[in-house]
Parts: structure tokens; C-alpha cells; sequence
């Protein structure tokens, strides 16, 4: 008796619950209808060309196709990991990427509460404006300009550094000072077009909250560390979990521009090891597997700091 | 404002003003050696205005008519393909921010993965084949990575889900549909991320010269950033000097040109930034909640 | 509660379902095209600006077709050109920069196999030209045995890489001819760089620079060694890297001296060629080592930059250094230069197959083909003087050939066909050539492709290295030398050496 009971409930509840999916998708028809386009596109232009990524797993000659290239399995990333010098190479590629996350994720977040607080709105314009002009100029640009700038023998910065009783340093072709370099020049390019988005942000923020803290008695410092900050965060979290979707990338055009022999044991990164190899000929399905050995990384890492995050409070990717 | 605020209002001053200046002197180098002659151009030392002064750089880039095709179908793209991405990325984006979408989690996962995983470039070009973009200039605003920016887009989502449910409440109340709500609610409020995600979009389109280069063929589609590119050649790689010494050196392409090309690059899109500087002042909440 | 999940899951797999049709649906087509036949797709560097440029336009009615052109960028020609072909579509004529190239299609069953009797039945002038420089034309790029391509020789390849000396400096610091030797040599750097050359009070200016790690650097120090950092090959055809010799070993040793005496300019670790040519032309650095042609007032790439800036000053143009090991050796990049490769849809196609061979036939002996490709319309874009074209000013130089379609695209053997040479250049630039090589001896070039070198594509990254730490005192040579080459034949270089060996020695030995 029992067991009949119980069989003929869960089918009335498979029904209901069969039912409330479709129902569900009904009580919103127009939402998904909102939806579709974008979705269909991903389908067409994203997933459509997806089977391509098995060339990763294939020796690609163009005669044969993708479809008719021969299947290697594991062969290239075997390769990849167990070629000379590719644990300096991962080194350095985790270690600048770290540094690029630490201070260039950092800095336009500073420089946007910075710039929030300057009085004068002419100021505050102008100076947003030319904050963002480098990011305009590609590395092959700015590579020449640094050239001329850090050169070790009549560049300006070493001509300060002299005067203050310093010796020059070869900021490009020292190792010492190469990472440093890549660093600050990175965040000298970006710091004021990465501001934007904050800018963004911080101005959505209800100012009716700031005029209660003042009422409160909260000063300026103490308005931007319990009203300002908590109110981009949300902006803060989500663009980290993005930002960490790109461990691995540290940089390859503005390293490819900057980098020489003296600083290959401290500069070289998978990017232009890629490169490197790709200049020899047609290795398409090495430099994809690398690609996919990247990105796999990647996603992971964001789908741990998306837990992370979302573990702290704040809304995450999904 | 107190003695503290009056010292970091004056560090603050100084400290933007210095940074400023550092940001401002790669600009500034590039318009002097436009306007430099060839001899001037190679000169080393700082450039902060020509001390010889031409035009040639800026003749040389106007002499042909393309510039004028690359501009014209570049606004195209830049305009058209903002506008497209921008209806399309809020329509895409406003449903995956509500919490009651059902399967929401697998629709997001559904985009996020192609940010990570992709076909590649070949099948992506047989793709743009079968489609019919090939040699047009739709492929510039409907092509990947286009249209929808998936970065932008989950920007975008997570900016309209800080957005108080109740001001959608009220509206629902009132029998609005999603669509409405969508565009005559949560659009106005979210004009500075709008301007932000544009802007972002503006700017790729502006800049994107690959495309073109792989999909078009007709010339009369070609856009800006491949004429220019036409008129510099990088010789920062080794291989290329050894082509330069093969025409003889009659190759030489002054670093006025290139200067010139890179002015007239960017100065068009940098026009663009401080009339959306509007859109980033606070206050557009005041009255909303309220209300 | 099984029943929900599984539920749950039906509407996940009519989803994926949905999503396998269309993966399937857009991956099973991917068919190629062959075009029309009456199109020949053309694929060379500096395309016209637009498909419609007088050149063009007359060269189609001269031979009856029409051109397509693909274009790619010269700044990433070989990546590009990689890009566009490996979707599969290949176009009709292409060329290349390099046996290398030519190897790497050829494996891919991009190209169509061109046999070395067709070239001689549709170009016999112009393979007999090839013979004439050099009998062994045809075997460097051989796939397999088969051949792929049509060669080009670039004479002015064969001009040697000579030390060009600031006149004025020389002067200055005593010496009223340039130095010979490479003691002679030493002494002007020294000079140049503590005797204040320039006379302007400061201690500005170096001796000479270079362009990284790169085989041309100080070039004329490693010919007076006898030796160039490049893959070299002696008369018995025994193929070895330059850099393994003792006398590359003695002349890192001695540009190391010459460093950490502050002779050399520090920054060449991270200079370009240009950055280092621009150094000579602004008066930073008394000496460029170079192909001597860029030295050639009117057309190089140094002298005329130079000359604009110092129009009082004259280049100094000196014959090799006389060294330990050698006298008048000079570095070159040779005559053997590209190749023209056909796309592997010509297999079907004979007839189109021999009309482009008739095409670059005439293209190459031609006088009206030659002279339209290469220059343009006579009177429009260049007039005659003494037998040779001279450009219209609008059109002198190579990057502006290409708004009127002329140029290296369709003039693909510009330069590089024997039969036309006296179009090449004025009386005065003939002789200009003619005095760099007197007397001088080219090291030989060698050129190879072997399938060790993708293996190992990476293997000139350990060179590099060593190379700029020796030189700049880093690491110290001789108690290094032993594991740099041990760490360099592990790279790759044992295995690449061998197999040179094994393909080229019979090829590359004087009989």
C-alpha cells in the first residue's frame, strides 16, 4: 500500500514540476524572448566555430583540414611542459602577471577616489582627460618613447636619478629592474583609462548617504572608507573575477616591445615563447594548445575567486 | 574643511598636476614629430615641439583619397556598431540580472565559457564564409569580438543588479511590462555605466583594423586603421630590416609619418571622451527612490 | 527526488541537444573554392591601394586576365600570409621570403608543385640567368626531392656588410683614412669615444652600436675573425654555426673588452637596426657597420638620412679589417633571395598553370612588363635618363610605388632579374657598387631547412643569451664557453647541425 501511495505521489510531483518549468519559462516568455538574440548569437559565432579547438589535440595541416588532420592526443601540451626553460617561463609569466594584479589592479581603484575628491570640476575634467591619453598609444609607440626616456646614458629619469647622487640604471636591459619596469610603464599607460569605470560607479553612489555621514559627523576619510568604497565594491569584485580569468597573461605586446636577451631569464613569458615558435612556421596546433592550456587555467581561477568572492558577500559572476 | 583636508586637498593638487605631466608627454612627443621634419623627427632627445616644423608628414597621409573611404566607413562601424552593441548587450543583459530567470545560471555559464574557450581563428573565418559577412561591411558590426563585448556584458548585468527592486516594484504594480521597464527605468539610471561600456566599444571599433584586413576585400571598404597602417611600417622586429635593405632603403618611412599616422589615429576618438564626461556626474539618484 | 533531477537534466540535454545541431550543421560545411579561372589571385608585399591602379589596370590588358589581390601587411607578412592560407584558401601566385617558407607551405599541401622543367620550357631565359649566378639554383628548396618554387637572386645581396666612419670624427682624432686593421680599429673607438669627436665639450659620443644579439651586430669585428654569428659553410660543405668557432669565441672576448671599457654604446642590447642607424645619423656614434649599399648617397638608407642631417660631412666608407684570421672578409646576406610558389588548386588548372608561368616570364625579361611592374607608366610616373627610370618625385620612394600599383607587388622581380639589371641602377650607382666589393671576399651564405628546426624552434633563445651576457660581462667567456655550447647543442643545435649536414654537404661543397 505504501509503496503505491509514494509512486503515485512522485508522479503527480514529476507533473507539477514538469509543469512549473514550462510555466516558469511562460510567467517570463518575454524576458527569454529579450534574451534570444544575444544567445543565438553566441551560438552561431562562439559555439559554431568551437569544434576548431580540437586542433589542439591534432597535428592541423591545412590540406587535411580540421576535420582530417591526425589526432595526437596529449602530444603538444607533453611538449609544451617538458620543453627547456618552460618552468622559467611559467615563472615568470605568474610572477609579472601577480605584480601587474597587485599594483595595476589596484591603481586606477586609488586614482579614481583620488580624482572623486578634487573641488574643482574644471580641474577634475581636465585632468581625467589627459589621465587616459596613453592608453591610446600602442607599446610598439610607447616602447620607442621609453627608449629615449630610461635610456642609461642621456634618458631624463636617469638624469634625475644621476642628480640625486645615483647611478644610471639600464631600466630595459637589467634584470634587476626589468619586472619593475614593466610594471610601473604598464600602469603609467593604463592607471587613467582604467579609472573610467570607477568614475562610473562612484557616481551612482546615493549622495543622499554622504549627507547623512556629514550629519553624523563623519569626515572625509570616514565617508570614503564606510560609504564610498563599500559602494563600488560590488564593481571592485566583479571586475577582480574577470581580471583573474587572465592569470596568465602578463602583457604579451608590451613585453614583445620591451624585452631583449639580458632580460629573457626575468621577462620571458608564455606569450612570447609562443611567439617565438610561431615565427618558424606553421605550428597552429601547438600555439592553440597553449592557448587552451591558458584559458582552461584561466576559468578555473575565475570559478575559485568567483566562490571567493561570492562566500564574502558580493555578487559574483554566476 | 579642516586643516587636514585643506594639506590633502594641496598634495592632491600637486600629485594630479605631476601626474599629468607624465601622462601627457608621449601625446605631446607624437604631435611635434608630426609636425617635424625627416631629419628632425630621428633627432634624439626629448620633443616637445619641432624645431624644424613641416607639413610633408600630414601632406603625405592626404594625398590619397582612402583616407578619406577609411574614415567614412569607419564612423560607420564606430557608430552603427556602438549603437547595435549597446541594444543588444542591455536586451542580453536585463534578463540575466534577475534572480527569477529560470536556468539563469546555465544561460551565464552558457556566455562566460566563451570568453575562455574558443574555436580560433580558422573556423571562425569559414564561419564569417558560410554566414555571408565576407567582404562586408556588416562583419565589422556583427563579427566577434563585436556586438556583444562578454565582458561588457556581465558589467553591465552586475551594474542592473545593484539597481533597488523597488523601483521596478512600482512599475509592475502598474502592469509595465519587462521591456518597458527595462527601457524607460533601468536604462536612464544606468546612463554612466552606458557611456562606460560605449565608450569601451567605441573605442575597439575605432581601433580594430584586423578584421578588415582578413574579411575585406574590396578596397572601398576598407577602413581607417589600414590605410594608416599602410603608411608606417614597424621595423621593430629584425626580420623586417632585412626587407628594408632589399628596396634599397628607398623604403625609409620617416618617423613623421608614423607620427603623423598615429595623430590622426587617435585624435578622433579622443574627442569623443569629454562630451560623455556628462553622464559621469553623480547625482541621478536624487529623486528616484524617493519618487 | 531522482525522478526531479533526471527531469532537470532533460531540459539540460534538449539544450545540448540543440546546440550539437548546430555545431554539426556549420561544421560540415566547409567547402573550397577555386574561383573563377579567368582570375589569377596574387599575393606579394606592398599591394596597390586599390583594385583599380593604373599598373594594374594596364598589366591586365597587356597579358588579357584579370588580378585579384590579396593583401597582408609587411609588418607581419610571413603571419599574415600563415592567417589567410590556413583557412585553405590559398591564393594563385605567391612569394615568399625563404626556402624555410617554401618547406613550411609545401608540407602544409598548400602549393603545387612547380618542376624544374617547367620553369625552364615557359622561363628559359631566365633560368639560364639564375644558372649563370649560381649552378646549384634549384636545389636549396627542394621538398622531398620536388620543387615548389620559381627562385629570385638579389644581386645587390652579394654587397658586402663594410664599416661606414664618420669623415669629420676621423679627421679629428688624426686618421686621414679609415683605420685597416682591427688594432687600427681599437684605437679610433677608443678616440671616438673619450676624445670628444663631435667637439662639442661633452663626453657624448661611442664608438659604435648594434642591434642586440642579432648576426649583424659588429659584424666587421667577426669578419676580421673570419667568421659571421650566423650558420656558415666552408668549401668541403661542412655546415657549422659561426658562433660555435674559436673565432667567435675571440671576438666575443674582445668586444667584452671593448665594453667594459666603455667603447661600445651599452644601450645596443636593446637597440633595433634603426635605432642604431639613427645613432650614426645623429652624430651619437662614430662608426656603422652595415650593407655597404645603404651607404649610397642617393638611394640608401643611411647616407641620404645622413646627409640631410650633416649635409658637411662625409661617410667614410672602409674596407674590411684586417684581424687574427682574416683579411678581407666581409659579412653578406648573399644573392639567393625569395620564391614564387603557386597555390595547390593550379593542380588542376594546367592551362592557368602556364599562362602565370608565361606571366612571370615576362615579367622578369620582359622590357614593357618589367619596366610597368616595377616603375609604371614612362612619362606619367618616371621618365628615362641615360637609359634608366628615374621615379617622379610624388613616387621615389618604394611606399608610395604602391598608390599607382607599381612596385614589388606585380614587380616581383624588381631588381632581382639579371636580364633587366641595367634598368636597376644609374652609372653612378653601379660604380658606387662596384668599388665596395673589390677586393673583398663575402663569407658564404647558407641556407637550409630541416625538420629538426621545428623541433626546436626556440633554439636561438640560448644563443642570444650567452651572446649578450659575454658581451657585456655578465658571464665570463672562458669559463662559460664549454656549457654554452653544451646547453646550445642540447637545445637544438646538435640535432639542427647533423641534419644539415646530412641534407646540404654534397650541395653546398665546391667541385
Amino acid at each position: 500500500m505504501k509503496l503505491t501511495l509514494s509512486k503515485s505521489r512522485t508522479k503527480v510531483n514529476t507533473k507539477a514540476k514538469k509543469q512549473s518549468i514550462w510555466s516558469e519559462y511562460k510567467k517570463h516568455k518575454l524576458l527569454l524572448l529579450m534574451l534570444l538574440p544575444g544567445l543565438i548569437w553566441y551560438l552561431i559565432f562562439y559555439y559554431g566555430p568551437l569544434y576548431g579547438i580540437q586542433i589542439a589535440f591534432k597535428n592541423y595541416r591545412i590540406a587535411d583540414g580540421i576535420t582530417g588532420s591526425e589526432w595526437v592526443g596529449l602530444d603538444h601540451f607533453i611538449r609544451m611542459f617538458s620543453t627547456d626553460g618552460f618552468t622559467e617561463i611559467l615563472g615568470n609569466t605568474l610572477i609579472i602577471s601577480f605584480y601587474h594584479i597587485l599594483f595595476g589592479f589596484t591603481a586606477p581603484i586609488i586614482l579614481a577616489l583620488l580624482l572623486n575628491e578634487i573641488r574643482s570640476n574644471v580641474f577634475k575634467r581636465v585632468s581625467q582627460s589627459i589621465s587616459y591619453l596613453p592608453h591610446f598609444f600602442s607599446w610598439v609607440i610607447l616602447g620607442g618613447i621609453l627608449d629615449v626616456l630610461l635610456s642609461p646614458t642621456n634618458g631624463v629619469v636617469n638624469h634625475l636619478i644621476q642628480l640625486i647622487g645615483l647611478d644610471p640604471i639600464y631600466f630595459l636591459g637589467d634584470p634587476k629592474y626589468f619586472r619593475f619596469t614593466l610594471v610601473t610603464s604598464a600602469i603609467w599607460k593604463e592607471i587613467g583609462w582604467g579609472t573610467i569605470i570607477y568614475l562610473a560607479a562612484l557616481s551612482s553612489v546615493d549622495s543622499h548617504l554622504y549627507e547623512a555621514a556629514i550629519v553624523d559627523g563623519a569626515n572625509r576619510w570616514k565617508q570614503t572608507l564606510h560609504i564610498t568604497i563599500p559602494s563600488i565594491m560590488p564593481v571592485i569584485a566583479i571586475l577582480f573575477i574577470l581580471r583573474i580569468g587572465n592569470i596568465l597573461d602578463a602583457g604579451f605586446d608590451q613585453v614583445l616591445n620591451l624585452y631583449n636577451p639580458a632580460v629573457y631569464s626575468v621577462g620571458d613569458i608564455i606569450d612570447t615563447y609562443v611567439y617565438r615558435v610561431g615565427i618558424n612556421g606553421m605550428q597552429y596546433s601547438y600555439t592553440t594548445a597553449v592557448g587552451l592550456f591558458k584559458n582552461v587555467v584561466g576559468f578555473t581561477m575565475i570559478l575559485i575567486a568567483n566562490y571567493a568572492i561570492k562566500k564574502s558577500g558580493q555578487e559574483g559572476l554566476f | 574643511m579642516t586643516v587636514g583636508e585643506k594639506v590633502f586637498q594641496v598634495f592632491l593638487i600637486v600629485f594630479i598636476v605631476f601626474l599629468c605631466v607624465m601622462m601627457l608627454y608621449p601625446f605631446i612627443h607624437m604631435l611635434a614629430v608630426s609636425f617635424s621634419t625627416p631629419t628632425e623627427a630621428i633627432r634624439p632627445g626629448l620633443h616637445l615641439f619641432p624645431l624644424e616644423f613641416s607639413l610633408d608628414a600630414y601632406k603625405n597621409a592626404f594625398s590619397s583619397n582612402q583616407i578619406w573611404v577609411g574614415f567614412g566607413n569607419t564612423i560607420f562601424r564606430t557608430v552603427v556598431g556602438t549603437i547595435l552593441a549597446l541594444v543588444f548587450m542591455s536586451l542580453t543583459a536585463y534578463p540575466l540580472s534577475k534572480k527569477y530567470l529560470p536556468h539563469r545560471t546555465f544561460f551565464t555559464l552558457l556566455i562566460v565559457f566563451t570568453m575562455f574557450f574558443q574555436g580560433g581563428l580558422i573556423p571562425t573565418y569559414l564561419l564569417i564564409k558560410e554566414v555571408g559577412l565576407m567582404d562586408s561591411r556588416l562583419v565589422y558590426v556583427l563579427a566577434p569580438p563585436f556586438f556583444i563585448s562578454t565582458f561588457s556584458l556581465l558589467i553591465l548585468r552586475n551594474f542592473f543588479m545593484q539597481i533597488p527592486a523597488e523601483l521596478e516594484e512600482s512599475a509592475k504594480m502598474d502592469g509595465a511590462s519587462d521591456i518597458k521597464i527595462l527601457f524607460s527605468i533601468i536604462l536612464p539610471l544606468s546612463k554612466p555605466i552606458l557611456a562606460t561600456v560605449g565608450l569601451w566599444m567605441a573605442v575597439n571599433q575605432w581601433n580594430s583594423w584586423f578584421d578588415g584586413l582578413l574579411y575585406i576585400q574590396d578596397t572601398d571598404k576598407m577602413v581607417l586603421q589600414t590605410y594608416l597602417r599602410r603608411l608606417v611600417i614597424e621595423n621593430n622586429t629584425q626580420e623586417m630590416q632585412a626587407m628594408m635593405d632589399q628596396t634599397g632603403g628607398q623604403d625609409v618611412v620617416p618617423e613623421s609619418i608614423k607620427a603623423a599616422t598615429i595623430m590622426l589615429a587617435t585624435i578622433p576618438i579622443l574627442v569623443v571622451y569629454p562630451f560623455l564626461q556628462k553622464y559621469f556626474t553623480k547625482g541621478i539618484f536624487i529623486g528616484s527612490v524617493k519618487g | 527526488m531522482k525522478r526531479l533531477r533526471w527531469l532537470k537534466r532533460k531540459s539540460y540535454f534538449a539544450m545540448i541537444a540543440s546546440l550539437i545541431l548546430i555545431f554539426g550543421v556549420l561544421a560540415a560545411c566547409s567547402k573550397k573554392t577555386d574561383g573563377d579561372p579567368g582570375v589569377i589571385s596574387w599575393l606579394s608585399f606592398n599591394p596597390p591601394e586599390t583594385n583599380d591602379s593604373p599598373v594594374q589596370k594596364e598589366l591586365e590588358e597587356l597579358f588579357d586576365v584579370k588580378f585579384e589581390n590579396i593583401r597582408v601587411e609587411r609588418n607581419d607578412y610571413r603571419g599574415q600570409i600563415n592567417m589567410k592560407i590556413s583557412t585553405g584558401d590559398v591564393p594563385d601566385v605567391i612569394y615568399l621570403d625563404g626556402p624555410g617558407d617554401v618547406d613550411d607551405l609545401a608540407r602544409q599541401g598548400v602549393l603545387t608543385e612547380i618542376s624544374i622543367e617547367e620553369i625552364e620550357e615557359f622561363m628559359p631565359e631566365y633560368a639560364d640567368s639564375l644558372r649563370e649566378m649560381d649552378p646549384n639554383i634549384f636545389e636549396y628548396a627542394l621538398v622531398d626531392g620536388k620543387n615548389y618554387g620559381i627562385p629570385l637572386m638579389w644581386p645587390t645581396g652579394d654587397l658586402p656588410f663594410l664599416p661606414g666612419y664618420n669623415g669629420d670624427w676621423l679627421k679629428k682624432i688624426g686618421y686621414d683614412e679609415a683605420p685597416k686593421t682591427l688594432e687600427e680599429f681599437e684605437d679610433v673607438l677608443r678616440k671616438f669615444r673619450n676624445n670628444d669627436p663631435d667637439g662639442n665639450g661633452k663626453k657624448d659620443t661611442y664608438g659604435i652600436s648594434g642591434q642586440g644579439a642579432n648576426d649583424r651586430s659588429f659584424s666587421a669585428v667577426f669578419a676580421a675573425h673570419g667568421v659571421k654569428a650566423n650558420w656558415m659553410v666552408d668549401n668541403d660543405g661542412k655546415i657549422y654555426h659561426g658562433l660555435t668557432t674559436q673565432g667567435a669565441k675571440e671576438t666575443l672576448k674582445l668586444l667584452n673588452k671593448w665594453y667594459e671599457e666603455d667603447l661600445i654604446d651599452p644601450e645596443f642590447v636593446t637597440k633595433n637596426p634603426t635605432d642604431a642607424h639613427n645613432d650614426f645619423i645623429n652624430q651619437r656614434v662614430g662608426i656603422r657597420d652595415w650593407q655597404s649599399f645603404q651607404f649610397e648617397p642617393r638611394l640608401g638608407i643611411i647616407a641620404p638620412q645622413f646627409y640631410a642631417a650633416n649635409p658637411d660631412t662625409e661617410i667614410i666608407i672602409g674596407k674590411p679589417l684586417e684581424g687574427p684570421y682574416a683579411k678581407n672578409v666581409a659579412y653578406a646576406y648573399g644573392a639567393r633571395n625569395g620564391y614564387i610558389v603557386f597555390g595547390a588548386q593550379l593542380e588542376d588548372h594546367e592551362e592557368k598553370k602556364e599562362k602565370i608561368l608565361e606571366i612571370l616570364n615576362a615579367l622578369a625579361t620582359d622590357e614593357e612588363a618589367y619596366l610597368l611592374s616595377v616603375y609604371g607608366i614612362e612619362g606619367e610616373h618616371y621618365e628615362m635618363k641615360d637609359g634608366v627610370p628615374m621615379m617622379n618625385a610624388e613616387y621615389s620612394s618604394e611606399a608610395t610605388k604602391y598608390k599607382i600599383g607599381a612596385g614589388t607587388f606585380y614587380g616581383m622581380f624588381g631588381q632581382k632579374s639579371k636580364l633587366m639589371e641595367k634598368y636597376d641602377h644609374s652609372k653612378e650607382t653601379l660604380k658606387f657598387m662596384e668599388e665596395r666589393v673589390e677586393g673583398v671576399e663575402n663569407i658564404r651564405t647558407f641556407i637550409g631547412v630541416v625538420p629538426a628546426q621545428d623541433k626546436y624552434p626556440d633554439m636561438q633563445k640560448v644563443a642570444d643569451e650567452y651572446y649578450i651576457n659575454f658581451v657585456t660581462g655578465k658571464l665570463d667567456i672562458d669559463e662559460n664557453w664549454d656549457k654554452f655550447i653544451s646547453d646550445w647543442e642540447k637545445a637544438g643545435l646538435k640535432e639542427i647541425t647533423k641534419e644539415f649536414n646530412d641534407k646540404y654537404s654534397e650541395t653546398y661543397k665546391i667541385k
